[in-house]
């Protein structure tokens, strides 16, 4: 058990493609919580990343080859990516009957509990704000940014090159950042120039 | 550079939640009862029929096969003999149709 638990993911995953289910635990257990992290971000709604996550590790089981483990891929990135692809995949169903207005309520109702009523606010803008980022721009975010993943790793994740990572992640925070200009949160450059001139 | 560290500084503020402390427990149950897909390639055919053709218990199989073989043998014996008695009295009544019909 001890050395199963020290094998790499990779490793484990050669064990699954051949049935061996205690292998999928230890995978299961080492990952969740940083990819229930990832769905969360993306969705910003509890019940929705928990069925992604849990939907994306049913695939793997299932359909374990479609990890190819002589691909030379890691397979944090290849997991990255299909729990990306589902939870984009709910954010587009939930767009096309929702309309902004619900979107924002989904973002009120995050998780919200230990934190004090300044923060709370603040969380609720930048979830909304963010809620509003394209979605290339919302999952380099949230890799680069919030999941600490290289521009390397996010371009083969996200399938774009590596300066058009770096490119998505300028123009999501800018976004982010007039959102929250908008939404009167924080001051532009110039109000704060204005004022100090005043 | 300003202004980009203060988006990030505001960034940092944002926080997730952890994940139910039982969904990995969760995920374990529906695995444990969903069976694994395998993927359609040549190897796997290959490796479907090969098992068709395996034998599972070959002292068993080996048995029954010399069983069925000897048991076929004796009937085929049986029925040489019996096909010998019967050609033997066609062959009188034959004598006989002949001796009558002469």
């Amino acid at each position: 058990m001890a050395s199963l638990n020290e094998d790499t993911d990779e490793g484990l995953v050669a064990r699954i493609q051949k049935g061996d289910h205690q292998s999928f635990a230890i995978l299961v257990r080492r990952h969740t919580d940083k990819f229930y992290g990832l769905a969360w971000r993306l969705l910003a709604n509890d019940a929705e990343a928990d069925d992604v996550v849990q939907d994306a590790f049913l695939k793997l089981w299932t359909q374990p080859d479609l990890f190819r483990i002589d691909a030379g891929v890691k397979f944090t990135t290849w997991f990255y990516r299909v729990v990306s692809n589902m939870a984009l995949d709910k954010l587009r169903g939930r767009k096309r009957w929702a309309g902004a207005d619900v979107l924002e309520a989904m973002a009120d109702n995050a998780k919200l509990s230990d934190q004090s009523y300044e923060d709370k606010e603040m969380q609720k803008h930048m979830e909304q704000s963010i809620a509003v980022l394209p979605e290339r721009q919302k999952l380099a975010l949230t890799l680069c940014f919030y999941e600490g993943v290289s521009v390397a790793e996010a371009a083969q994740v996200i399938g774009v090159g590596e300066k058009a990572v770096e490119s998505l992640l300028m123009r999501a925070k800018s976004g982010v950042r007039n959102e929250l200009i908008r939404r009167g949160i924080i001051g532009s450059k110039r109000e704060d120039r204005h004022e100090r001139t005043a | 550079m300003s202004e980009q560290h203060d988006i990030d500084h505001l960034l940092v503020r944002r926080t997730s939640p952890r994940a139910p402390h039982d969904l990995a427990d969760r995920i374990l149950y529906r695995a444990s009862r969903t069976p694994q897909m395998t993927r359609l390639t040549w190897r796997n055919m290959a490796a479907e029929c090969l098992s068709l053709l395996m034998i599972p218990r070959p002292a068993l199989a080996f048995g029954l096969c010399l069983t069925i073989g000897v048991f076929s043998g004796w009937i085929g014996t049986q029925s040489a003999n019996a096909e010998a008695v019967t050609d033997n009295t066609q062959a009188v009544d034959m004598v006989v149709i002949e001796e009558n019909w002469l």
